[in-house]
């Protein structure tokens, strides 16, 4: 594993903020396109504000987690007032911990949290 | 893509619901997008997981800025603060200086208090002492950068009248009060007098542009300065035609400004100061 894929020790990223670095995966998205992606990968269970949507884009910015990239759209496909956001080297392995994580639980607890009990 | 006009105006409004800082930075976005909801809605479409009617919409973006808008106010603070530090050690000691030299003001007006003739003369040595601390404390703040020359002249004329003041106070220890035996002396602590009391109106005056609780306690200052003025006996204000006016208005200007240099204190010793300053101040820095 490469040095750049270690996540440092940063403090835990809320539920919100792992969708967000979720949803724009390799990707870069802006604000729209992160909500609807959202809203797909979780089958619909979480849709999120605008005020959700960048003030957690606010706190991964900070964090470092992700940037706003250069490129501006074609004018002609998309309005050019939309910022795109992409993930940084440090938010790609910050998205693959979580990853880890969530196979983990989900291989740990899936013998018997997916079974229908029996009443 | 293009929000109607009227969401753009009430979205906006909303906006300010959230720190400045935020909302220059995001505002336009967050408008382009709940814009872009509100289209959904409107075309019956649920492209950006929104779904629902425009009302529904409407009522989920207002939810959206009510619960994601305070959090940011925290984060906005919480950042504030860690980029300042408390005041240090010896401001504190001036803010409480002036705290107690306001205090003691105002227990002037407990009449269950003995006042004798040597807790008088102290009490004034802890109100002068408490004045010269406060105004200390804002010509040295005006040093490093903050206020400007109208607080730094009126500051230093503060403490002048006020170490003027003192002197002469103590000076009247063990000399016979009334009737008048030393009308030089008494003339001189007139003066001292009148020159503490505007010095006093004047440094609040100045004080009265900078922020919050300053702001008060200079306000305070200032109206009780005068007030108090109008109630030294050489002026013979109390005794004239107006003194039902001038003996209430001196008393109420005495309170105000006892008020005032408490708040002064509490804004002294309270206040934080930026983190490079608190460096400046680490030994060996």
């Amino acid at each position: 594993m490469e040095a750049a894929e270690t996540p440092p020790a940063t403090p835990p990223l809320s539920r919100t903020a792992v969708h967000v670095l979720l949803a724009i995966g390799p990707e870069e998205r802006h604000g729209y396109a992160i909500m609807a992606e959202v809203a797909r990968i979780t089958d619909g269970a979480i849709r999120l504000g605008p005020g959700a949507i960048y003030t957690t884009i606010r706190r991964l910015l900070d964090d470092g987690l992700i940037v706003e990239s250069d490129e501006r759209p074609d004018p002609d496909l998309d309005d050019q007032r939309r910022r795109y956001y992409r993930l940084t080297a440090l938010g790609r392995a910050v998205a693959a911990s979580e990853v880890r994580r969530f196979e983990t639980l989900v291989q740990a607890t899936r013998p018997w949290a997916l079974e229908v009990p029996s009443t | 893509m293009t929000a109607p006009a009227s969401h753009e105006r009430v979205y906006r409004a909303l906006l300010r619901l959230y720190p400045e800082p935020f909302r220059s930075r995001f505002g336009d976005e967050l408008i382009q997008l709940s814009g872009d909801l509100l289209r959904d809605a409107h075309d019956g479409r649920g492209g950006g997981g929104g779904g629902g009617s425009v009302v529904v919409t409407w009522l989920r973006l207002l939810l959206d800025i009510v619960l994601t808008a305070p959090a940011e106010h925290l984060e906005q603070r919480r950042v504030a603060h860690s980029l300042t530090r408390p005041a240090s050690a010896a401001t504190r000691v001036l803010g409480a200086l002036g705290v107690a030299g306001g205090l003691v003001l105002i227990a002037a007006f407990a009449p269950t208090l003995p006042w004798t003739q040597e807790l008088f003369q102290l009490r004034l040595v802890l109100f002068n002492g408490g004045a010269i601390a406060i105004a200390a404390a804002m010509l040295w703040r005006s040093s490093a950068g903050a206020p400007g020359l109208p607080v730094r002249a009126t500051a230093l004329a503060a403490i002048l009248a006020n170490a003027w003041y003192l002197v002469m106070v103590v000076m009247s220890v063990g000399r016979p009060q009334y009737p008048d035996p030393d009308p030089e002396f008494r003339g001189i602590f007139l003066w001292a007098g009148v020159a503490m009391w505007w010095a006093d109106a004047a440094f609040g005056l100045a004080l009265l542009r900078l922020p919050s609780l300053v702001r008060w306690g200079a306000l305070a200052l200032a109206i009780g300065s005068v007030g108090a003025f109008t109630g030294m006996g050489h002026l013979g204000l109390l005794e004239g035609d107006v003194g039902w006016f001038f003996g209430p208005a001196s008393q109420i200007g005495i309170a105000l400004n006892g008020i005032g240099w408490i708040l002064l204190g509490l804004a002294t010793a309270t206040r934080r100061r930026p983190a490079a300053a608190a460096l400046a101040d680490r030994p060996g820095s």
